[in-house]
């Protein structure tokens, strides 16, 4: 834990109070420790010399924002009308088949983390989802399963997905 | 908008009217001159305009679109409509809206009385339903403040309390969280709002449309205490309720109805009914004796006034270094509320565990004070429970009591009988006054004419003056709001340039007069006519100087001792801990 | 087509190497910088734009000279440009092409665009879920800086900028540019009624001009090759190739530019047509903000005008294709999700409307009928509530008049054209609880 403190002042340190970068921070601690809890919100409103609500009121608008438990890698399905009308809801079913879960739950190794909602800005390759930072494109149902399975040997393995 | 205000006109046509204002008007403001009143919700008097409600549309000719008149500027000829059809339908459209997802507990809520939701569901002619109703999910009530209750589910998010905790207080502990559909104004801390640094001032509550924020009620336990015959129960009436309770039950504000409330509360059951401008009296003398020991170099100026507990918050969070300066003095309540269980207890021999002391206070932070862990001697709370104007107001009308109809009656003796300036504690300014008279009289001045301190007076947003007293010149400053309030800590914080001596600040705009725990519709005329009228009560009153008050002599001579003596250091000191603004 | 396709950008874009500065200046990029520090004026350079006729492709289509004229007079310093690639809109994907394709191009733009409005400072957003387009930008920046094009006094013009790039929230609602300032500025994404616009108090109350990806990648373009040219394609009003996302029920989705007036049909022919065996239902010409184009209307010119006659807006340039297999009871229902979940919450007709709008399509298109339980309505009242059929027209009309921003306006406008398109679909619906394509309850 010390260490994520550090890191943390480490990050808002840089950003030299300007409210301005309030988000980039965000960004940039949430990249560092997978999610932004409640103490690490307070460090934040502290660094920057802004109240709480601000801050937490910034965290809670944007959806990239991850506030609660941190899933290793968090699923986000395309809600946008291209993925719907291109079949997003059998891709949707297929994900929370083969996890077991429902929509914004995760799954009891807090390894996958299901989000729906916004529009990726992939709709040239409906429909679409993101695992953490990587884009698929242009998926079937049943590719989900495969999908999922490698994306987390990965993990296993030591690499990044 | 209102900025560019110049001295040019404009014209307008507004529902047909022709019609001369100045340009920046707003049409809201256009539309009152010809007493016509736009619905609206969000907006309130002062506030920079947020335009979320909508609910104030209008149709302007030439565009497509209608425009939110509160934060509309008129321009050159303008032809405005208020009540066109298209006004009326989409209006009515914005008021359905609102209603699909608020809860149907009308008959239940804190604000059946008065609920702005209901009022605009009046004036938009809504008489049956678009939508069947869809209640939010996922929202939970937040218990977790020993003052403030805010409930989620009936909010309907126009702002209002986020302005006055932000813009207003300052204090910044609530604020609009989550997007969309989920969005909710609430306390971002772990531990609820009662985690955060949220003071209890109730200035939310004041400024909420329907029922989403309140105070805890207490009124149950209240009733189960009045029932049980093993209990003295003791009431304690602040000097600001008696001018404001009325309004709970249609009188104007500003009519002093001492008398009555004391004849309501004994038929409540209430065994004793006395008067918190007695320990007012009580803490003006304290607290003299402590500006004299400091002005003597006994600890930091400026002394700052203890008496209201949101503001005290105030300071432990946000200016913890700035403590020192806060008098070690309790606030009138909780000197009362001791007083109560040592000196009237052993008086009529009373176990001070079966006493219970009621304040009914026009403040929603007493009830956080009152549970302060300081305020206990030996387990037993200084002050049992706390009832704001409108609880008070509900437990009158509960018991069926015709409040207009009764007889005025006088408080019990012995701590019924309170100075002039004693009762001015209940209105910004009135705290110095009493206390500066004190310091006067002790260092052997004579009286002096209240129009001494009419610079103190008024609801300004910080008085400044200095005042000769024997062979010294005070400075002192007062400020009422906590905005202004932390304007004046800052002030001290950067090493008090302007040589103050004696600070008064209170949590609320206004003093008591403007306090959380007051009538809804708490506007500047109606704390203006509050306070005009604790000042009539001041004049009347033939005891000028707090120290003059013979009971309080009675009090030293019987039971304290002297002032800043050790019996009164035990029962009527405290202290303060600095807190953190973020967890 | 006789003549080849006018296409700058993509024929830009087919370049090799276009992702290092070298290749970049071997592709013939950096010279309208050149040309215009060297041998113009901040006056010269508006003029040149002024002139061409550039109209904003975000939306709005405000032409992109005035705003510029509008910056450099409303005061300052300092001035701010301000990149809007935060498109979040279904559909709306080609600024990310271009973005992924040709940073250093945006970058010139960006550039051109600080020049011409006597700004200092730029910031680009990028939308986090494209973190390729992202990294892109960031290392072009870079390189960019250490060829001395950023910092002070860049080739001894005596004109310095530099910039910062700013990860986008990726939030729907901060496309508005007034809530996009206040992203930027680490706020909530709240929309500001206008006036005052941006280009007179947008970053930190100072003069911003702000604009989309696609018009700074035509700046340089436009200062390169002379106004003239750039006037002869397309149409008179608003001259210049628009690229499109085209999506939907196509053959081969992706970016396609043509000039503007060019009919919808056309460059849905482009991309392949419709699918084997379909045919189109509607076209969203503009995206989720746009209003249908029923099939008979392909022909209708990709203009500002002729599709504000017909109802519709251009928007930001993203194409949807829908076949007549899609039932539009239940698009229209999923439009009122995507807009309930990216409202922003500040005002009630777009938080609690959107709301509204999708629970009546919900409950009489898939979600509730599944879980076996009728739609009920008005059971035991005195009155019965008007039913759904009469309420939404009023309801997308509320939303259109009363929202606080463009995008709570536009909520309603395809829903609403479709309700118009498609009223027997609509109808079966309501009335009958049936859906004539068996998409819905399937």
């Amino acid at each position: 834990m010390a260490d994520q403190f550090e890191t943390v002042r480490g990050i808002i340190a840089r950003f030299h109070q300007d409210r301005n970068h309030l988000i980039q921070a965000m960004y940039e601690i949430q990249d560092s420790l997978g999610y932004i809890s409640d103490p690490i919100m307070a460090m934040v409103a502290e660094g920057f010399g802004i109240a709480k609500s601000e801050v937490a009121g910034v965290a809670t608008f944007y959806p990239h924002f991850q506030l609660k438990a941190k899933a290793r890698f968090v699923i986000r399905c395309c809600s946008g009308v291209v993925c719907e009308i291109c079949g997003n809801a059998d891709l949707r079913e297929a994900v929370r088949k083969a996890l077991r879960i429902k929509d914004g739950e995760m799954t009891r190794d807090g390894m996958f983390l299901l989000k729906v909602g916004g529009c990726l800005g992939a709709c040239d390759k409906a429909p679409a989802m993101m695992i953490n930072e990587t884009l698929y494109g242009g998926l079937r149902p049943e590719d989900i399963p495969d999908l999922l399975q490698r994306v987390a040997r990965r993990e296993l393995a030591g690499g990044k997905a | 908008m209102m900025t560019g205000r110049g001295g040019a006109e404009v014209n307008l046509v507004l529902n047909g009217f022709p019609l001369r204002v100045p340009a920046g008007t707003t049409i809201l403001e256009a539309a009152r001159r010809i007493h016509v009143t736009i619905p609206r919700l969000c907006s309130l008097p002062g506030r920079e305009h947020h335009g979320s409600c909508r609910v104030c549309v209008v149709e302007v000719r030439g565009r497509d679109d209608l425009l939110p008149a509160c934060e509309t500027a008129v321009t050159e000829g303008m032809v405005v409509e208020t009540n066109s059809p298209v006004v009326r339908r989409t209006r009515r459209m914005l008021v359905e809206l609102l209603l699909a997802s608020h809860p149907e507990d009308c008959n239940t809520c804190d604000r059946s009385r008065i609920c702005e939701l209901r009022r605009l569901a009046h004036e938009t002619g809504i008489r049956t339903r678009y939508f069947e109703r869809g209640p939010k999910e996922g929202f939970f009530p937040d218990v977790t403040h020993p003052s403030i209750v805010r409930d989620p589910n009936k909010c309907l998010l126009c702002g209002r309390c986020v302005h006055i905790c932000r813009e207003v207080q300052t204090v910044e502990a609530i604020g609009f969280m989550g997007r969309g559909g989920q969005t909710q104004v609430a306390s971002p801390f772990a531990g609820g709002l009662g985690a955060s640094p949220c003071v209890g001032c109730g200035q939310c509550v004041l400024s909420c449309p329907v029922g989403a924020l309140h105070e805890q009620h207490d009124l149950d336990a209240i009733w189960d205490v009045l029932a049980d015959p093993t209990r003295t129960v003791i009431a304690q009436v602040a000097p600001a309720t008696r001018v404001s309770l009325g309004e709970e039950f249609d009188q104007p504000p500003g009519t002093a109805l001492t008398g009555q409330i004391v004849a309501a509360l004994r038929r409540l059951g209430f065994r004793y009914v006395f008067d918190t401008s007695f320990a007012a009296d009580l803490v003006a003398l304290e607290e003299g004796h402590e500006l004299i020991s400091r002005l003597q170099g006994g600890g930091p100026l400026p002394l700052i006034s203890s008496c209201s507990p949101s503001m005290v918050k105030f300071v432990e969070h946000f200016f913890p270094a700035q403590l020192p300066h806060l008098s070690v003095c309790k606030s009138p309540q909780q000197a009362f509320g001791a007083l109560a269980k040592t000196w009237l207890a052993q008086r009529r021999s009373l176990d001070p565990c079966r006493v219970v002391v009621i304040s009914i206070m026009p403040c929603t932070a007493k009830k956080f004070e009152a549970a302060r862990p300081e305020m206990k001697r030996n387990g037993v709370p200084d002050v049992d429970f706390v009832l704001t104007n409108r609880e008070v107001a509900r437990l009158i009308r509960e018991a069926g009591i015709d409040f207009a109809a009764l007889p005025e009656e006088p408080f019990d003796s012995p701590m019924g009988s309170a100075s002039g300036p004693g009762t001015l504690f209940g209105t910004s300014g009135g705290m110095t006054e009493a206390t500066l008279e004190t310091v006067r009289s002790l260092l052997g001045g004579s009286p002096v004419g209240p129009e001494e301190y009419a610079p103190l007076r008024g609801l300004g947003e910080v008085k400044r003056a200095a005042f000769r007293i024997g062979d010294r010149l005070l400075p002192v400053a007062v400020a009422s709001g906590l905005g202004n309030a932390r304007a004046l800590l800052e002030s001290i914080k950067a090493g008090n340039p302007e040589g103050l001596a004696f600070i008064e600040l209170m949590g609320c705009p206004g003093g008591c007069v403007g306090g959380g725990g007051q009538s809804h519709g708490t506007s500047f005329e109606v704390r203006s006519m509050r306070s005009s009228a604790l000042h009539r009560e001041h004049r009347g009153r033939p005891i000028r100087r707090p120290a003059d008050n013979p009971a309080l002599q009675t009090l030293y001579d019987e039971f304290l001792g002297k002032p800043g003596g050790l019996k009164s250091r035990d029962i009527l000191q405290t202290r303060y801990y600095p807190r953190s603004k973020y967890w | 087509m006789s003549q080849p396709l006018p296409r700058p950008l993509l024929d830009h874009l087919s370049q090799p190497g276009l992702d290092s500065w070298e290749g970049y200046r071997k592709a013939g990029g950096g010279k309208a910088l050149e040309k215009a520090l060297t041998g113009s004026t901040p006056e010269g350079v508006r003029a040149d734009i002024l002139a061409s006729g550039l109209r904003g492709r975000g939306g709005s289509a405000f032409p992109t000279g005035e705003k510029l004229e509008a910056v450099a007079r409303a005061g300052g310093p300092p001035r701010y440009v301000l990149m809007n690639g935060e498109e979040g809109g279904p559909g709306g994907f080609k600024d990310r092409y271009l973005l992924e394709g040709s940073p250093f191009l945006i970058l010139e733009g960006l550039l051109l665009a600080g020049f011409a409005s006597e700004a200092g400072h730029g910031i680009c957003v990028i939308r986090r879920s494209a973190p390729e387009a992202l990294g892109r930008f960031r290392r072009s920046v870079e390189q960019l800086r250490a060829a001395g094009w950023l910092g002070a006094d860049i080739m001894g013009s005596g004109f310095s900028f530099d910039l910062t790039v700013e990860i986008g929230a990726g939030v729907f609602c901060c496309g508005e540019e007034t809530a996009l300032l206040e992203s930027v500025q680490g706020r909530r994404g709240h929309p500001h009624p206008r006036p005052p616009y941006p280009s007179e108090q947008g970053f930190q109350g100072c003069p911003t001009f702000v604009a989309n990806v696609e018009t700074l990648a035509n700046l340089p373009l436009i200062v390169d090759r002379g106004p003239e040219w750039f006037r002869g394609i397309g149409l008179a009003d608003e001259p210049g190739t628009r690229l499109f996302g085209v999506s939907g029920h196509v053959k081969v989705p992706g970016v396609y530019e043509v000039p503007t007036g060019t009919p919808v049909g056309d460059v849905l022919a482009l991309a392949g047509g419709p699918r084997d065996g379909e045919r189109f239902a509607a076209v969203l010409p503009g995206g989720a903000v746009s209003a249908f184009l029923p099939a008979d209307a392909l022909d209708t010119p990709l203009a500002a005008d002729s599709l504000a006659a017909r109802g519709s807006c251009l928007g930001s340039g993203a194409i949807i294709a829908f076949s007549d297999r899609c039932c539009f009871v239940q698009v229209a229902q999923r439009l009122a999700a995507f807009f309930e979940q990216e409202s922003c919450g500040k005002c009630t007709p777009c938080r609690e409307g959107t709301k509204k709008l999708r629970e009546m399509l919900e409950s009489v298109s898939s979600a509730k009928r599944k879980n076996g339980s009728e739609p009920r309505r008005g059971a035991g009242k005195e009155v019965p509530p008007p039913r759904p059929a009469a309420i939404l027209p009023l309801l997308i009309e509320t939303l259109a008049r009363t929202s606080a921003c463009g995008l709570g306006r536009a909520v309603g406008t395809a829903i609403g054209s479709a309700l118009t398109l498609f009223p027997d679909e609509f109808a079966a619906h309501f009335q009958r609880h049936e859906c004539p394509k068996h998409v819905c309850w399937s």
